[in-house]
């Protein structure tokens, strides 16, 4: 087991994927991070991250489609 | 973590159309089943497995394991295993005795080798996979709920050994097992840096038809509500395997 933490949201039931997810970036320390993939772009999981988390987390695309995105979250450090 | 698709998922398709699907949905990989239409089995041509390796290579897919349920000859194995850069990976259709034995001989073949486990006692399986000085490939199936914590068992007992989870009931099929817990252990596998071989397949053969008009289109299936699932229209209007039978 080592890095890179990747999350596939592909596999999850819809309605655990965003709960997963914040699942996921709730284990992480200060400054860790993981790319979550996905087979449509993310932005409403980033605006429920900016409602709920607002300053505390990074958000950045690593791949944009047209069959998967890629993005690195983070936590922010403390 | 790679993800790949299990060739269980339609196992009436040529490679060629597998390769299709899989770069439709941007996986990177795929598990070959021996017993599937891919052809790639114990009837194989040296030549046959080349030109499958070579297609392969074009689309950009690697082939993360070839599981054997059958017992096929070994002479097949190591050459299928060096052609396509793989490993055998012996399926769970038999005792772990015999699971183990399998996996001694491919090992005396110089073959890279893993052993299939699952069920309510995969972790004690993978323990005694491990000791054998074999790696693990874990079967996590939705009957086996609540997965988080037979992953945090089966990670536990295999350390370094887990390379590759076969996640049955994911994917297209996945709201059909909600609350089983596959949302929970992706999470535990992403916590644990799990950088193995996810695979993707099949629960039943009663979904071969799901999989298969998924593996065809384009998209996923989104994420909130039942009704904005493609997943859920193809289940509305694509009749399962067990209804047209």
């Amino acid at each position: 087991m080592s890095e890179p933490r990747t999350l596939d949201v592909r596999v999850i039931p819809p309605r655990e994927k965003h709960p997963t997810i914040f699942q996921t970036f709730g284990a992480l320390a200060p400054g860790e991070s993981f790319v979550l993939l996905n087979d449509h772009d993310p932005r409403p999981l980033r605006y429920q991250f900016e409602a709920e988390h607002a300053g505390q987390f990074g958000w950045q695309y690593l791949e944009q489609g047209p069959a998967v995105w890629r993005v690195e979250i983070s936590k922010a450090s403390a | 973590m790679r993800t790949a698709l299990s060739s269980a998922a339609a196992p009436r398709a040529s490679l060629d159309d597998l390769l299709a699907g899989l770069t439709r949905h941007g996986l990177e990989a795929v598990e070959l089943r021996v017993s599937d239409g891919h052809a790639i089995n114990a009837a194989a041509s040296l030549d046959t497995l080349h030109a499958a390796a070579h297609a392969l290579r074009e689309a950009r897919v690697r082939v993360a394991s070839l599981l054997d349920d059958d017992g096929v000859p070994t002479e097949f194995a190591l050459r299928a295993v060096r052609a396509l850069d793989t490993q055998l990976v012996v399926g769970a259709a038999v005792s772990l005795y015999e699971r183990l034995q399998r996996a001694d001989a491919a090992r005396a073949a110089t073959m890279p080798v893993a052993v299939l486990v699952g069920g309510r006692q995969a972790d004690t399986d993978a323990r005694a996979v491990r000791a054998a000085g074999h790696r693990v490939v874990w079967e996590a199936h939705p009957d086996d709920a609540p997965l988080a914590e037979v992953c945090d068992r089966v990670i536990a007992a295999s350390a370094d050994a887990l390379v590759g989870v076969r996640v049955c009931g994911g994917g297209p099929e996945g709201s059909l097992h909600e609350g089983r817990g596959i949302g929970a252990l992706m999470a535990r596998l992403a916590v644990a840096g799990f950088d193995g071989a996810l695979i993707l397949a099949p629960s039943d053969r009663k979904y071969h038809l799901l999989w298969e008009s998924w593996l065809r289109r384009h998209g996923g299936w989104g994420c909130g509500g039942g009704a904005a699932d493609p997943a859920e229209r193809v289940r509305r209007t694509v009749p399962m395997v067990e209804e047209i039978a």
